[in-house]
């Protein structure tokens, strides 16, 4: 695969891979074909590198080893590096999460900090839940309390982690039942490590139980903190409008693109890019102004705080050098490709690496500390805009960008249904009730170069649209809709079906919601315990006419999220399987026997409009369950290619 | 003919790489795994593993008779054992003129640094073929020509049986 | 049974040796104007250069004709067949009876007719003889003026710069090696050429030789004088066709053979550079002289003999040429010498600044390539060309530089009827 009309559905990326194999620009795709074929034991899950009497490998088709030299099958082969993707994903969001409460003691220390509280409305409304009183306090004490009890979740060891309490009573039930109710978000991820040490945990389904406690750990836990606080810092999100995708570069600007995962860094950067001396610089140097804007979650935590446009998601972030009009490109944490450096090496991009935690080959290295945070941050776009005069190589900016609306969470989406008048999950849980809404569904997930870039996340929006089906939306799948003009209201016109257009034309929303980044998947689950509380459609989240998709994953982050649903109750259809198919027992598991005890399950899917239909036939059998008519108006069952499913690249 | 050969079977093949390896390290100087990748001058692999309309297959030298390279060389250093019916090339008198890397249809001759290279069957190592040693799954197996066909056959019955009289 | 064979390089040996593998009591006579051991002609400038000696030079051992119980009639012509005796004259009176003949005589550089021609110091470039006498010759000469700029002349060139010598190759044509390849990829070799101190001189021809018995240098046509004390000619070769004059064989520039190697006169075939078969690009009988060719050859003759019927590989002209680290692989149709009408040639460069390929697709067929610098996969690339299958599905790849024998195998398992080498039927056989 290597013609680029093959490698993306999105003209934009099209465009820019000519550009950078005409200068001779290595990207993600080169390296993917080289590695072809890739290890198929690998794929399938059954070697083991964890200790040195290996490296083992099961032989799948019976005639070599069925059991690594320390007795493991390929059972139990699986299941550890299963569950020990599920540790690296929940540490990711987890230590993001941790840095964020860190943020906000901070912001609440004393000492004159670059960071505030923004939202006090959210912060009284955290309290009252903590348990913190309000009254005698001013909000910094208030915030300083709430920061120590998230603070506390990490390490501690007993109990249950503190936003457990927000899941319906069925889910904590069957979590108790199961002894999957996390005690602390650092302790659970220290006992996968423990238990998939040589000769510790050998039972497949034990592990997978561990794995499922650490991902709850990290959805009702670290991303959940991550969440909450960011809000409290920066400012719950409210609705915005923006615009997505490369054509948001803007050549004769000094272009600045943040990449990684933490709003820490990336809120300074927009205020430090807003900065009047430093716009007087980029003037003196030539460029009409100073143009922000972002690849991958910190990019879509500062589109719904701020409206700063999108450039781009995770397969795109090489492409947002070869346009040669990026000045900078400031990463801290998270699916930042180690090969960005080298390509700056060819173009006049600085890659300038913020986090002690990750630095890169050939990057410039400006560490930000919190302490200093405005300075660093107005550092480090002083150091993109002194780049702007060295552009070399043909600038290459598609005119491609699409106008989009974010900024939902689980507090205003209640109000975006039922108005200024009738702010609750009520309509939300009557259009579903009634059949004008067949569910909703969550499409989510990453870029994969084994499958072509945006066609999955697109096909599937647009298959569950025009059945009825609300989606809600986060990360690289946000962006991907986001690209295809799905995030406008307009879509619900082209795309919805007859009863999801009412409901958009109705309060002016656009079929696919944009609830944030990909810790904001936290904010889903929310939406789920909200509508279970407020009633009519069952007791459980695994009552709930609703599924979840990552149609093009590929991070261990993802596999964290995707446990994290499944474990709350919520069918999970992936587009690229788990790397457990070398194993019967752990696949079977995981896509059956895990619904006896969550009521979620995963299905492993890859054609997209299978996947949608795999995810309308389950809401349906959910509708059936409630005792609910079916949907308002029917969709005749017609199942279109993805190629039908192109995405129609909006350029205004 | 009872000479033996390298044969492949693609719905065995996972496409680990294994045979690669092996092939490197019985190619190298220490013939240790651990320091082949070490050694000045790397020793270069005879058989490469590749992705063919989805399947994973290496095809590597089939030992032609006629060879074609045993044709083609013009110093006279490919040469056809006709016992062991092994086709490979004697470094010493190798002028690393490529007429050989011209006329193999299976491309299975390398030019290397000084010499053409390609598989020689692992002639001089104890154990024989280091790659099918290698591969655990049977992707890669040694047999006479009339034994493969045997093994075709058999595969061919199995997947197509006689309908019931 | 009685088997001649006339000559003793690549096609007389490989034929011989194909007799006595097949048949372990035929009676085999070789007869040759060359007595030497099985020398390889193509590693005469090795030779010449100083790098390997004739021993080194040798393809098979200096015993090789008592080893396969030849009986060998050497340093005597052959110098007429006659056809309804079955016998061969020789230049000393004798004739030789045969049941079967096969030709591998070879060819004669040629010279080309241009006053000065005759002076002492003008060498050919092709056999020992012309090896041995260079080399003694040379031990006084500071500079030598070659003729020619394709592959013989560069060989000779580089070989004699190796040796010490100052070269000044001179080229009638705007390009050198402008048979094979484009002004492009010569030009990677002028450069590497120069930077090896050989002088080129393109679009110069030889008017004359200079010199009163003795070489002392070269005038063009434009009347420039090129002062050396040497000349070597690569300008071609002459197929020895002489012996078969008034004889019934059919000839054309060389002897002309079937895909058995056999000529129009039963019981006599011919192989190696005296033969002219069938080039199934240009679809015509055409003069490929390579030493592969020369080899399958004279092993077809032999086993057609030995009553196997047995016949040529699909072919048409290739070569390998390689100078120092600089490589060059041609096949088919390069575009080079002739204008191929409708055919769509592609040039791409890299990744190193000594890399270059040429394509030339005509009617959805690969009928020619070049490559220069990196040569691998060449096989599969003469595979496609030499068979003539459609290669439209996999064009995309060739122009890429991704062409292994992954990216031809389902085009293999789709035209078995032209690739039917059993090789290739086990590789199909598993996959």
């Amino acid at each position: 695969m290597s013609n680029p009309q093959e490698r993306s559905t999105d003209k934009a990326s099209v465009e820019v891979l000519k550009h950078a194999a005409d200068q001779g620009l290595q990207v993600a795709w080169d390296r993917y074909d080289a590695m072809q074929p890739q290890c198929g034991f690998g794929e399938l899950g059954i070697c083991c590198r964890n200790c040195t009497m290996g490296p083992c490998r099961i032989d799948p088709f019976g005639e070599g080893p069925s059991e690594g030299i320390c007795g493991a099958t390929a059972d139990i082969i699986a299941a550890r590096n299963l569950i020990r993707m599920i540790a690296s994903g929940a540490s990711a969001h987890s230590d993001h999460g941790r840095d964020v409460a860190h943020t906000l003691l901070v912001a609440t220390g004393g000492e004159k900090s670059d960071y505030q509280i923004k939202d006090e409305n959210k912060l009284r409304a955290l309290a009252a839940e903590l348990g913190v009183k309000t009254d005698a306090k001013d909000i910094p004490a208030v915030g300083r309390e709430v920061a120590e009890i998230c603070f506390r979740q990490f390490g501690q060891q007993d109990g249950e982690v503190v936003f457990t309490a927000r899941a319906p009573e069925d889910q904590r039930r069957r979590w108790k039942n199961a002894r999957v109710m996390p005690r602390g978000i650092d302790r659970e991820i220290v006992e996968i490590m423990h238990r998939t040490h040589v000769g510790v945990d050998n039972d497949p389904v034990n592990l997978i139980l561990q794995g499922c406690r650490a991902a709850l750990a990290d959805g009702w836990g670290g991303s959940m903190i991550a969440t909450e606080l960011s809000d409290v810092l920066f400012r719950t999100p409210d609705w915005v409008v923006s615009r997505a995708n490369l054509g948001v570069l803007d050549p004769q600007a000094v272009n600045i693109i943040v990449h990684g995962h933490e709003p820490t860094l990336s809120e300074m950067i927009v205020a430090a890019s807003q900065d009047k001396e430093l716009l007087q610089l980029a003037k003196s140097k030539g460029a009409k102004g100073i143009n922000l804007a972002g690849i991958c979650c910190t990019a879509n935590e500062i589109l719904m705080r701020h409206g700063i446009p999108l450039a781009g998601n995770f397969l795109q972030q090489e492409l947002a050098l070869a346009t040669n009009v990026v000045e900078a490109m400031v990463v801290d944490v998270q699916c930042i490709f180690p090969a960005l450096g080298k390509l700056t090496q060819k173009v006049h991009t600085k890659l300038i690496s913020t986090s002690p935690k990750a630095k890169f080959p050939y990057a410039e290295h400006i560490e930000f500390q919190e302490s200093r945070a405005y300075d660093i941050a107005k550092k480090i776009v002083q150091t993109a805009i002194e780049n702007f005069p060295n552009r070399k190589g043909a600038p290459k900016v598609p005119k491609q960008s699409s106008p989009l609306v974010a900024g939902f969470t689980a507090e205003n989406i209640f109000s975006a249904l039922g108005g200024r008048y009738r702010p609750s999950y009520r309509p939300l849980n009557e259009a579903i009730i009634s059949g004008r809404l067949r569910g909703v569904a969550g499409v989510v997930g990453c870029n994969n170069p084994k499958h072509r870039h945006d066609a999955g996340h697109v096909a599937i929006t647009k298959e569950l649209l025009a059945n009825d089906v609300l989606v809600a939306t986060t990360g690289c799948t946000a962006i991907a809709d986001a690209k295809a003009g799905l995030l406008c209201p307009e879509a619900a016109e082209e795309f919805a079906g007859e009863g999801l257009r009412e409901i958009c034309r109705a309060v002016g929303i656009p079929p696919v919601l944009h609830l944030g980044s990909c810790v904001d998947n936290s904010r889903i689950l929310v939406v789920l315990a909200n509508m279970v509380a407020e009633g009519g459609l069952g007791e459980s989240i695994a009552d709930l006419p609703v599924a979840g998709s990552a149609p093009e994953w590929m991070s261990e982050k993802a596999v964290a999220i995707g446990f994290y649903v499944v474990v709350s109750g919520v069918y999970t259809v992936l587009g690229e399987p788990l790397p457990v198919e070398g194993s019967s027992q752990v696949t079977k598991f995981l896509t059956e026997g895990i619904e006896d005890l969550f009521g979620g399950k995963f299905a492993f899917e890859a054609d997209p409009i299978k996947a949608a239909r795999l995810m309308i036939d389950h809401i349906d059998a959910k509708r059936a369950a409630l005792h609910l008519p079916g949907p308002m108006y029917e969709v005749p069952y017609a199942p279109r290619t993805v190629e039908a499913a192109e995405p129609a690249a909006a350029v205004r | 003919m009872g000479k033996s050969k390298i044969y492949f079977d693609s719905e065995k093949c996972l496409g680990c790489h294994s045979c690669e390896f092996a092939c490197a390290v019985a190619h190298s100087v220490s013939k240790d795994p651990h320091k082949a990748h070490l050694e000045d001058e790397l020793p270069i692999r005879r058989r490469n593993v590749e992705l063919v309309e989805g399947a994973c297959l290496t095809v590597g030298c089939r030992h032609c008779d006629p060879a074609p390279c045993v044709d083609a060389c013009m110093a006279g250093a490919m040469q056809k054992n006709n016992e062991t019916g092994v086709v490979s090339c004697n470094l010493d008198q190798c002028v690393a003129c490529w007429m050989c890397v011209m006329v193999c249809p299976f491309d299975a001759v390398q030019p290397g640094k000084v010499h053409a290279l390609k598989c020689d069957m692992c002639d001089q190592r104890e154990g024989g073929p280091a790659c099918v040693e290698a591969c655990i799954t049977g992707g890669l197996f040694e047999a006479t020509p009339q034994q493969f066909v045997e093994t075709v056959q058999a595969r061919k019955k199995t997947r197509n049986p006689e309908p019931e009289k | 049974m009685k088997v001649v064979i006339i000559g003793n390089h690549a096609a007389g040996i490989s034929a011989a040796e194909t007799l006595r593998r097949g048949d372990a009591s035929c009676q085999i006579v070789m007869i040759s104007t060359e007595d030497t051991p099985p020398y390889s002609r193509c590693l005469i400038p090795m030779l010449v250069s100083g790098e390997k000696s004739l021993r080194e030079i040798l393809y098979r051992p200096a015993t090789f004709y008592d080893d396969m119980n030849i009986e060998t009639m050497f340093g005597v012509e052959a110098i007429r067949i006659l056809v309804k005796e079955k016998a061969v004259l020789l230049s000393d009176g004798r004739q030789i009876g045969y049941d079967f003949l096969i030709i591998a005589n070879g060819g004669t550089p040629s010279l080309p007719r241009i006053p000065g021609i005759e002076n002492e110091g003008v060498f050919g470039f092709r056999g020992l003889d012309d090896a041995q006498r260079i080399i003694e010759y040379c031990e006084n000469v500071e500079v030598v003026g070659v003729l020619g700029g394709g592959l013989v002349g560069l060989k000779a060139a580089v070989a004699l710069n190796k040796r010490g010598k100052k070269v000044k190759v001179i080229v009638g044509s705007p390009n050198v090696l402008s048979q094979i390849i484009g002004p492009h990829e010569a030009g990677i070799y002028e450069r590497y050429l120069s930077e090896l101190g050989i002088e080129i001189m393109m679009r110069t021809n030889p008017a004359a030789v200079l010199g009163d018995g003795q070489v002392e240098g070269v005038e063009s046509t434009e009347g420039l004088k090129i002062p050396c004390q040497m000349v070597v000619v690569g300008k071609g070769v002459d197929a020895n066709r002489a012996l078969v004059h008034d004889t019934g064989i059919k000839t054309e520039y060389g002897v002309v053979v079937d895909d058995h190697c056999r000529t129009s006169v039963p019981d006599v075939y011919a192989a190696g550079d005296i033969a002219q078969s069938r080039d199934d690009v240009r679809a015509r009988l055409w003069m490929n002289s390579l030493w592969p060719f020369a080899v399958e050859e004279g092993r077809v003759a032999a086993e057609n003999v030995l009553g196997w019927d047995t016949t040529l590989r699909p072919r048409t002209s290739m070569n390998s040429f390689t100078v120092g680290e600089l490589c060059l692989i041609t096949c088919g149709l390069t575009g080079a010498r002739e204008e191929i009408e409708g055919a769509e040639e592609i040039t791409t460069t890299g990744p190193g600044k000594n890399d270059g390929r040429r394509f030339v697709v005509k009617d959805n067929r690969l009928v020619g390539f070049a490559l220069v610098g990196d040569v691998r996969h060449a096989g599969v690339l003469t595979s496609l060309v030499t068979r003539g299958v459609d290669v439209s599905g996999i064009k995309d790849e060739i122009i890429t530089g991704r062409y292994s024998f992954s990216t031809i195998l389902p085009l293999v398992r789709d035209n078995p009827g032209k690739f039917t080498a059993p090789e290739y039927h086990e590789v199909l056989g598993s996959f």
